[in-house]
């Protein structure tokens, strides 16, 4: 099958699957009173669209072994809640102007109206969680909410990871610190935790799961730092967020990092104390010029580079634990989801 | 453009096979999370070339996913290990308890599931079954093939999987007695040669009789002399008049021989 061929089928499965998340998505959403400071605003962030990549593939896992997709609906449902409430409180933390082509909810409304719209997206992932014993039996209801509570406190400790790191303007953070931190704020609720809740679901619990963390990381970190790399060139103006906005945040992404590393002590004195203003002091000036420094060290192209190769790492540890299984079009489909992630704007 | 004239590329040298492909990923110098380049002309800023900087970034991915995910294992064990000290109070005991549970609850229908297919699987075995007689004259006993006795498994379609038939056994002795006879053999004249023990090779159960009726189950009398040795006896069931193996038939004899001489 063609790359070409592969991203259609990639692209009409994660349509259907995330057609049917939304759907049922619906169900779960209010839509009583009081609307205007609450349900309104939890309805906004999935409104908009969205790939849909983590509820497909909770699906496709769960279909990888033999299930049905309504058995694996409430769980996606949940991951598609869970990945709202998430992003609405990544973008107060990191001051984010722009989410899917949009303003971000708290400049739309404030932060504390933000902030409490998170919560109770957060807390409603507990019903399609509890609901699971209707389909999938209580003993793997509780698997997946032990898998539920790893998963958020991976992505807790993550963003600690990020944020502590911008908060002490840390200038020696390494790439291994790095992949660490993707491992557990992307990673976890991105691929690892779908894939491995889904993998319950269609073996009732008797799947090895580790296989996934592996595969579920490198997919994972290809995918971030593809991310990374549509913020600073997407040219189409599809990527939904504002063009260099991780360079305004002082993020470290991998190509910040890289920069760090390659610069002389001049270069390096002025990027920390550039890193070391708030968002609100750096100039447009000071963002061309970390973006120059990043072109200059061709670190845009070592990124690209380094997801080219997650990404085969991430085909050879799913062809490691999807040998034994059928073939099916889920198969196919987590298989080109690899390719999808890095080709993807 | 047709067959003939299509361009070609040589097949490539092959160097070598490439038999581990996680240690192509991760790099023979990566394992430690060091990575020491090669000097070459290509190296960049930082002393690497691009392709060691590539293994390199790969061998660190495969480093940290390996390192959190031993990390993982060693919590679990720690907290299993806490979790098991019963001295640490009455918390840890419920949670054991509600531990048990779970697992007897998903245990439990796993194994009755296995238990329920070892029977289904083995009809003919249960037939077979040894028949415990510790008294000295055992009552006739008619095994009338799965399916007849009361609250027993639904009756087979087809043919029985063994021969219908009784025991009499004479014992003085504590005996257990398997049997297996093949379909039909109820129709034949049955004899046994004989139930040979291996330790004891040289004092043969010969009390064996078989009644055939082809209507009804084969009546097989077994008898055993008080002072025969303690011992497995085996032996083949054959048609008396082709000599042709229609079952097996083992007895083991429990207990010590009574004190008598052996009839000559």
């Amino acid at each position: 099958m063609s790359n070409s061929n592969g991203n259609d089928l990639v692209s009409s499965v994660l349509h259907e699957y995330g057609d049917m998340t939304r759907a049922a998505l619906k169900d779960y959403l209010p839509s009583r009173e009081p609307r205007r400071f609450l349900y309104d605003l939890l309805s906004d962030y999935p409104g908009r669209g969205g790939k849909m990549m983590r509820p497909s593939l909770c699906i496709a896992a769960a279909r990888l072994f033999g299930a049905r997709s309504e058995d694996a609906l409430r769980t996606a449902v949940a991951i598609e809640l869970l990945h709202n409430a998430l992003l609405i409180h990544d973008d107060i933390e990191d001051g984010s102007e722009q989410r899917r082509g949009r303003p971000t909810l708290h400049l739309l409304h404030g932060i504390p109206l933000a902030l409490n719209a998170g919560d109770m997206l957060t807390l409603m992932v507990l019903r399609p969680l509890l609901e699971n014993r209707h389909t999938v039996g209580e003993a793997t209801t509780l698997r997946i909410i032990e898998e539920t509570e790893r998963m958020a406190r991976a992505c807790a400790e993550g963003q600690a990871m990020e944020l502590g790191w911008r908060h002490a303007n840390d200038l020696q953070v390494s790439e291994a610190d790095y992949l660490e931190m993707v491992l557990k704020k992307t990673c976890w609720l991105a691929t690892i935790y779908p894939l491995r809740a889904g993998a319950l679901i269609g073996s009732r619990g008797t799947a090895n799961l580790e296989p996934f963390i592996r595969f579920g990381f490198f997919l994972g970190a290809a995918f971030q730092i593809q991310d990374d790399l549509l913020n600073l060139t997407d040219d189409t103006g599809r990527y939904g967020k504002e063009i260099d906005g991780d360079l305004w945040e002082g993020k470290r992404t991998l190509m910040l990092i890289r920069a760090l590393q390659l610069s002389g002590q001049a270069d390096r004195e002025r990027l920390s104390s550039i890193l070391g203003e708030t968002r609100e002091q750096r100039t447009v000036d000071q963002v061309k010029w970390m973006r120059a420094l990043v072109e200059q060290h061709e670190c845009i192209e070592y990124a690209r580079r380094m997801a080219n190769e997650l990404a085969g790492a991430a085909l050879h540890e799913y062809s490691l634990l999807s040998a034994g299984l059928p073939d099916s079009r889920d198969k196919t489909f987590l298989e080109k989801m690899v390719t999808w992630v890095i080709e993807r704007n | 453009m047709d067959e003939h004239n299509r361009f070609r590329r040589d097949d490539p040298a092959r160097e070598g096979p490439n038999r581990s492909f996680r240690s192509f990923y991760q790099g023979s110098q990566a394992r430690n999370g060091s990575t020491t380049s090669s000097t070459g002309p290509s190296l960049g800023p930082d002393g690497k070339s691009p392709q060691d900087a590539y293994l390199g970034g790969i061998g660190l991915a495969y480093q940290v996913i390996d390192q959190y995910i031993s990390a993982g294992r060693n919590a679990a064990e720690q907290f299993n290990r806490q979790f098991y000290n019963l001295t640490a109070g009455g918390d840890e005991l419920q949670m054991l308890i509600e531990r048990l549970l779970r697992f007897q609850s998903e245990i439990m229908p796993i194994w009755l599931d296995m238990v329920t297919n070892l029977v289904r699987v083995d009809p003919q075995s249960m037939a077979g079954a040894p028949d415990r007689y510790p008294g000295m004259k055992a009552p006739d006993r008619s095994y009338a093939g799965p399916g007849s006795a009361a609250g027993g498994p639904a009756p087979a379609p087809a043919q029985p999987a063994t021969a219908q038939f009784t025991l009499e056994i004479s014992s003085q002795r504590a005996v257990e007695v398997s049997v297996r006879l093949d379909p039909g053999a109820e129709r034949t004249a049955l004899g046994c040669a004989g139930l040979l023990a291996a330790n004891h090779p040289e004092t043969p159960i010969a009390g064996i009789g078989f009644t055939s009726h082809p209507d009804g189950p084969i009546k097989i009398r077994i008898s055993i002399a008080d002072d025969q040795p303690p011992g497995i006896y085996s032996g083949v069931v054959v048609e008396r008049r082709s000599g042709e193996p229609r079952g097996t038939l083992t007895i083991r004899v429990s207990g010590p021989a009574a004190k008598t001489s052996r009839r000559k």
